[in-house]
């Protein structure tokens, strides 16, 4: 290595040092621990005995509870491009020098503010199929609700509800960027005869693009995670239509006592959500623009 | 920023670090005083309640203070189990685990303890025991119970024109008084059903129908043709009040916290199999109603199941690497006692372990109320309906699930019969088969 | 459409969304002034009879309200100085510089987020454990100042936005990398740098996992702990529950009001409208 190139390295390592010494510390010996036990049975109380790819194998055959986990989850992709559109949308609707448009952004960024155990309950109110809010309104219009949580054809849309309404925190991140955003492209724009659509989807939408694919990437990994809000309020039902995957290997992981299994379950999430995001990293070349990109 | 001020900042934050460095409080002994940690799963009124128990403990052994955290879930304790740093004594919320924790010798035994404090079965309520007891040896003290009955509405009973002192003794009877109680509105959706399904454990149906769910072998025995009875017997009852789909849709919605949200409590349900603390949330709900208690109904071709009631103990454990293991143990002893046992029942409206105190006057009568003004509710009103309870859980029948390894995963298998079955998934046979070679799997491993 | 038109619906648009995101934290103030018997009602009841203020008060006397309180403070300020502090130097790293490794260590650190934390949890416990830092704050502050990926990977796609001529015209000048970060980069980055301060916040004050696992004693216990005691065994405090959620929530409606003008004004435009 040149001695240019040798310094270079060295000031990046430094730089980088903060996180890397905290992934060497925190981060290795857990994935390298979990890749292990995932090749054991461990039953936690007990030391691990190796089993090879026996729990691998268990898993791939399981048409009970491993294949309707991934599929379910998979099928809560279908909310990825809505909440990354109507935060989008939010976000340039309230970026503007409106009176009261600080109360907007506040409003749709209350449901990240209101704590989980709290959001959890009003929307096991607001989606009850009997008395609450969505299918009174329903009701009133002589529309036949439907039983939201309580249906298993229904309960993955109303989770996808649920989680739109979190919406204002990518929203937050889209309205950081949009400052970002020279204000001289959007004046050629307009000396161009731009109109409003144009200026969005040929200014705007390029130049926070790196936001967008960063909120793209934390959306994969974030579908593939997604637990919290399930355990509170549905733990997997009804008829297994919201076993998520996260669900699953915390069932296994702490209600089943089969942590071999959970790290199993563990590394197959990882290397799907590894292949997923490697193709959006690809695909990013065509459509993310980095201004100041040192390449 | 300059290296200089970015260094000043990162001190001042680094700073804050002492005050985090607030020590374990567990402080083992000062000056001949030994404290005794206990973790507990309760928080808030409810560990009120148990803190005041621990100190009437301390007032009656001044040697021993005993430090609590509530809100302590399993896995916690698990994890401190693994860790090597246990607490001296601590409670298992979801007493499934008891089997799992014992077969991995993560518990102490305590029969030797028992025999010395010349603790007899008898001297227990029926039942409560067995969840504390792994293959025979004793692995924890039970510290009050859940008892699980059939609670009936009777102001719903009258309105749908049955006979409120009659509630219904066996399942064909609970079946058609169902079918009479339900109600629907003009646009055929339910507005009433007969029996909530909400605590109905398919193990505790299950052990209505005389099922079994695992052998004198230790072998699981998920598929027994009784088991699979019971949830056909069980599906003829949701069909008599317009369909398992439609009744878990009226009934849905909050989770296992139902209290204030239940509609039992609002009069659009006829009867609850629930526990004995719903005598007193009933109180607090809807007051001006009357409700009555009976033994689970049995079916008729399982006469010997008339008593029933279902149980659930709250275990207290006393893990291996306690560091005093004695002092655990006296104090467990001494939740056996009368007063002990009347302190926290009276408070967290749980059922007594002890037989004795399940007919403690202080505990179920109503003692003599004046009311200050019109609008006055008797604060003890829950009482006879509470006194019921504990009268119903001294029944030789009463039972909970086997302890066993496999315990959790066991219990959770079971609790998806009902919704693949009843949203037409699998048949009862064909479901529980499947449980019976996923869970023999399992237990396969501790052999 | 001309632009009345448009504005009007763009008004009215906001105004049924508005309603539609706010409808169920009005829920959550109602239900805060209800009387138990009256928690649950056949039809909806916006408006309590009789409002019942004084669950606010036995609400915050149910468990340790302002203990718990300074201890979540306590917690979100070491999250989020330590958070922006090591987010900062990575991101710029992975962002402005060219060196070699650079794009490895950049996915292997996005792969970090991949595998799900139930399974880490008893590695990490265990290693916590052996240093003697379980039962204290040590475990849930000190992680925040080796860099926490989201934060880095956010902040180095901010960074990427920032023309190159800035940082060149800098080095040209003679100005250390570091002197970069600092005195041209950061500042640009404001809304960046409250967007991670405020998810790192956010995410401390909502944490209920993390302080369970690691706390021994109650006088460490945090907020998210204190309003899960109003769910017990069988049934929950309701209204108690919706009183506290409400006295913890609009503190922070109030901070993201007024600190808006950094998410949305805090950006020098010398250096932009060229």
């Amino acid at each position: 290595m040149r001695r240019s190139e040798r310094r270079a390295v060295l000031t990046g390592l430094m730089f980088v040092s903060p996180w890397l010494i905290g992934f060497l510390i925190f981060t290795l010996y857990p994935v390298i621990a979990s890749g292990y036990l995932s090749f054991t049975d461990y039953r936690v109380l007990a030391p691990p005995r190796w089993v090879g790819m026996a729990n691998y194998h268990s898993l791939v055959i399981d048409h009970d509870y491993f294949l309707p986990s991934l599929w379910d989850t998979i099928f809560m992709f279908l909310e990825l491009p809505l909440s990354l559109i109507m935060g989008l949308a939010l976000a340039l609707l309230l970026d503007q020098k409106l009176r009261g448009i600080a109360v907007y952004r506040t409003l749709f960024y209350l449901p990240s503010i209101v704590p989980v155990v709290s959001s959890a309950v009003l929307w096991m109110w607001v989606l009850n199929p009997e008395h609450g809010l969505i299918n009174s309104v329903l009701h009133s219009m002589h529309i036949p609700g439907p039983a939201w949580l309580a249906s298993p054809a229904w309960a993955k849309p109303a989770m996808i509800l649920m989680d739109l309404w979190g919406v204002g925190g990518g929203m937050v991140i889209y309205l950081a960027a949009l400052q970002g955003v020279p204000t001289s492209l959007y004046e050629a724009a307009d000396l161009d005869g731009a109109n409003g659509w144009k200026k969005i989807r040929y200014v705007t939408i390029p130049s926070i693009s790196p936001v967008i694919f960063f909120n793209l990437i934390m959306g994969v990994i974030g579908t593939f995670q997604y637990f919290t809000q399930t355990y509170i309020m549905t733990n997997g039902g009804p008829n297994n239509s919201t076993l998520f995957y996260a669900i699953y290997l915390y069932q296994n992981a702490f209600q089943y006592f089969r942590m071999g299994t959970a790290c199993a379950m563990a590394w197959i999430l990882f290397l799907i959500t590894l292949v997923a995001t490697f193709v959006v990293f690809k695909s990013s070349a065509r459509w993310v623009y980095y201004e100041g990109e040192t390449r | 920023m300059t290296k200089m001020q970015f260094l000043r900042l990162l001190c001042a934050a680094l700073a804050i670090v002492p005050l985090a460095g607030c020590g374990d409080g567990r402080s083992t002994s000062d000056a001949g005083v030994v404290h005794l940690q206990v973790w507990s799963m309760w928080s808030g009124d409810e560990e009120r309640s148990f803190e005041a128990v621990l100190a009437e403990y301390h007032k009656e052994h001044p040697g021993v203070v005993v430090d609590n955290l509530g809100a302590v879930t399993d896995e916690k304790s698990v994890r401190a189990i693994i860790a090597g740093a246990p607490p001296d004594l601590f409670t298992i919320t979801d007493p499934s685990y008891l089997g799992t924790l014992a077969a991995n010798n993560a518990l102490e035994p305590l029969d030797g303890q028992f025999e010395a404090a010349g603790f007899k079965d008898q001297d227990f309520t029926p039942g409560a025991l067995d969840e504390c007891r792994y293959q025979g040896r004793l692995y924890a003290m039970p510290y009050l119970m859940d008892c699980i009955a059939l609670l009936y509405n009777k102001d719903v009973f009258k309105d749908a024109g049955l006979d409120p002192n009659k509630p219904p003794r066996t399942y064909d009877e609970l079946v058609e008084d169902c079918r009479k109680i339900t109600r629907r509105d003009a646009e055929g959706r339910l507005t009433r059903i007969g029996l909530h399904p909400v605590e109905i454990s398919p193990a505790l149906l299950m052990s209505m129908f005389d099922g079994r769910f695992i052998d004198e072998r230790g072998r699981i025995t998920a598929d027994d043709p009784n088991n699979i009875e019971g949830v056909t017997a069980y599906m003829r009852l949701m069909d008599a009040q317009g369909g398992y789909p439609a009744v878990q849709s009226f009934a849905s919605g909050f989770g296992a916290n139902t209290g204030a949200f239940n509609p039992f409590f609002h009069g659009d349900v006829g009867m609850l199999i629930s526990g004995e603390w719903n005598a007193y949330t009933a109180f607090r709900y809807s007051p001006g109603t009357h409700y009555g208690v009976v033994a689970l109904p049995y079916p008729g071709n399982h006469p010997n199941r008339a008593g029933l009631v279902w149980l659930a103990d709250n275990p207290f454990c006393i893990p291996r690497g306690s560091k005093h293991a004695r002092e655990a143990w006296e104090f467990l002893k001494w939740t056996q006692t009368p007063l002990a046992q009347k302190m926290l029942a009276s408070t967290l409206h749980n059922v007594p372990n002890l037989r004795s105190e399940l007919h403690d006057k202080d505990l179920i009568a109503d003692p003599p109320f004046v009311a200050k003004s019109p609008k006055d509710v008797d604060p003890n009103s829950w009482r006879p309906l509470y006194g019921k309870f504990l009268a119903l859980a001294d029944s030789p029948t009463a039972t909970g699930f086997p302890t066993m390894p496999v315990a959790s995963m066991y219990a959770k298998e079971l609790s998806n019969v009902y919704d693949s079955v009843g949203y037409g998934t699998k048949k009862p046979a064909e479901a529980l088969a499947a449980i019976d070679v996923r869970v023999q799997r399992e237990m396969d491993k501790y052999q | 459409m001309t632009k009345r038109t448009s504005q009007i619906l763009g008004h009215s648009v906001l105004i049924l969304l508005s309603i539609v995101f706010f409808a169920p934290f009005l829920f959550m103030v109602s239900t805060s002034l209800k009387a138990d018997q009256q928690v649950f009602s056949d039809h909806i009841q916006w408006i309590p009879h009789p409002i019942v203020w004084s669950n606010y008060p036995e609400a915050l006397k149910f468990f340790p309200f302002l203990t718990y309180l300074r201890n979540t403070l306590i917690l979100c300020a070491g999250n989020v100085i330590g958070t922006v502090l090591s987010a900062a130097l990575p991101a710029y790293a992975f962002s402005r510089l060219k060196w070699k490794g650079r794009d490895v260590l950049f996915y292997t650190m996005i792969a970090t987020i991949m595998l799900p934390s139930q399974v880490t949890l008893l590695p990490v416990f265990l290693l916590f454990r052996a240093i003697g830092w379980t039962g204290t704050f040590l475990p849930l502050i000190v992680p925040a100042f080796f860099g926490k990926a989201f934060s880095i990977f956010l902040l180095r796609q901010f960074f990427l936005g920032i023309p190159q001529e800035l940082s060149d015209a800098a080095r040209i000048d003679g100005c250390s990398e570091w002197g970069i970060l600092w005195r041209i980069i950061m500042p640009l980055a404001k809304p960046a740098i409250a967007t991670i301060a405020l998810f790192s916040f956010m995410g401390t004050w909502t944490d209920f996992q993390g302080p369970l696992i690691y706390l021994h004693n109650e006088k460490l216990y945090t907020l998210a702990i204190g309003l899960n005691s109003f769910l017990g065994r069988h049934g929950g405090e309701w209204n108690l529950l919706m009183a506290a959620s409400t006295v913890v929530t609009v503190p922070l409606i109030i901070i993201f009001f007024v600190a808006q003008k950094t998410f949305v004004e805090g950006i020098a435009l010398t250096g932009r409208a060229n």
